[in-house]
């Protein structure tokens, strides 16, 4: 069955430059495997499509049970100049909590 | 918590560093329900028209739909009946080096209150502002 990240794990993201990034920590340690194996950076470069202009990378944090990525090109140019609301990348966040990911009953 | 290390602080300091970079300004209209993402879809492709038709040139144009897609982008509209939507801000914002283009575009809003879709509100705090733009980092 399919689940929504949001039930899964949570999520905080802020800005560098251009660059935005997301951490998705998973809520039970018993799910971190899941989010390694389903959630790799080209996935979340399929979710953000039409939202950032560069390539997205991901690091993992086993300890913490979270994985970190960084988007490129996010930002419209950098939290100062941007115009958008979202101008530091602070709801990427939420954004990614849309994914859907496949779970065991 | 265990297993933590660190190392000492260095003799450096972080500098972070912005330079003047040009100006901005950020108009925004509220559209009512029925349709509002629709009407406000309608004025941002009428102000487009409008801002072209002047031949100004920006180095960016945004625009925004509060309440549908500024927080996030497209995935926010799935499975959404668009047509329900309450409300909707219109918010597009302009950049440019010269302060001329940002100022003709801060006259562009109120028009679209008697020239532009029905059910607008919000205009209540007169034009948009110009503002000076800061960038940090690489150019």
């Amino acid at each position: 069955m399919k689940k929504r990240l949001v039930d899964l794990a949570h999520a905080r993201s802020g800005d560098k430059g251009d660059t935005a990034n997301i951490g998705l920590i998973a809520l039970k340690p018993k799910d971190y495997a899941l989010l390694v194996k389903q959630v790799t950076a080209a996935r979340v470069a399929r979710h953000f499509k039409g939202m950032i202009t560069g390539p997205v990378e991901r690091f993992e944090l086993p300890n913490l049970y979270a994985l970190n990525f960084l988007l490129h090109g996010a930002l419209d140019g950098g939290g100062t100049i941007s115009l958008k609301t979202d101008a530091q990348g602070k709801v990427f966040s939420t954004a990614l909590l849309r994914m859907e990911i496949e779970v065991k009953k | 918590m265990s297993g933590v290390r660190g190392k000492a602080a260095t003799d450096k300091l972080k500098v972070s560093v912005a330079y003047f970079h040009g100006y901005k300004a950020v108009g925004t209209l509220v559209y009512a329900w029925p349709d509002a993402l629709e009407k406000a879809k309608a004025a941002d492709r009428i102000l487009r028209e409008r801002l072209d038709a002047l031949d100004l040139k920006f180095e960016a144009i945004h625009t925004e739909f509060v309440g549908a897609d500024a927080t996030h982008g497209p995935l926010a509209l799935k499975d959404v009946d668009v047509a329900a939507i309450p409300e909707v801000q219109l918010r597009v914002g302009v950049r440019a080096r010269d302060e001329a283009p940002v100022d003709r575009f801060t006259r562009e809003i109120a028009p679209l209150i008697l020239n532009g879709p029905p059910s607008v509100t919000g205009f209540a705090g007169g034009d948009p502002s110009r503002r000076r733009s800061w960038r940090t980092g690489r150019r």
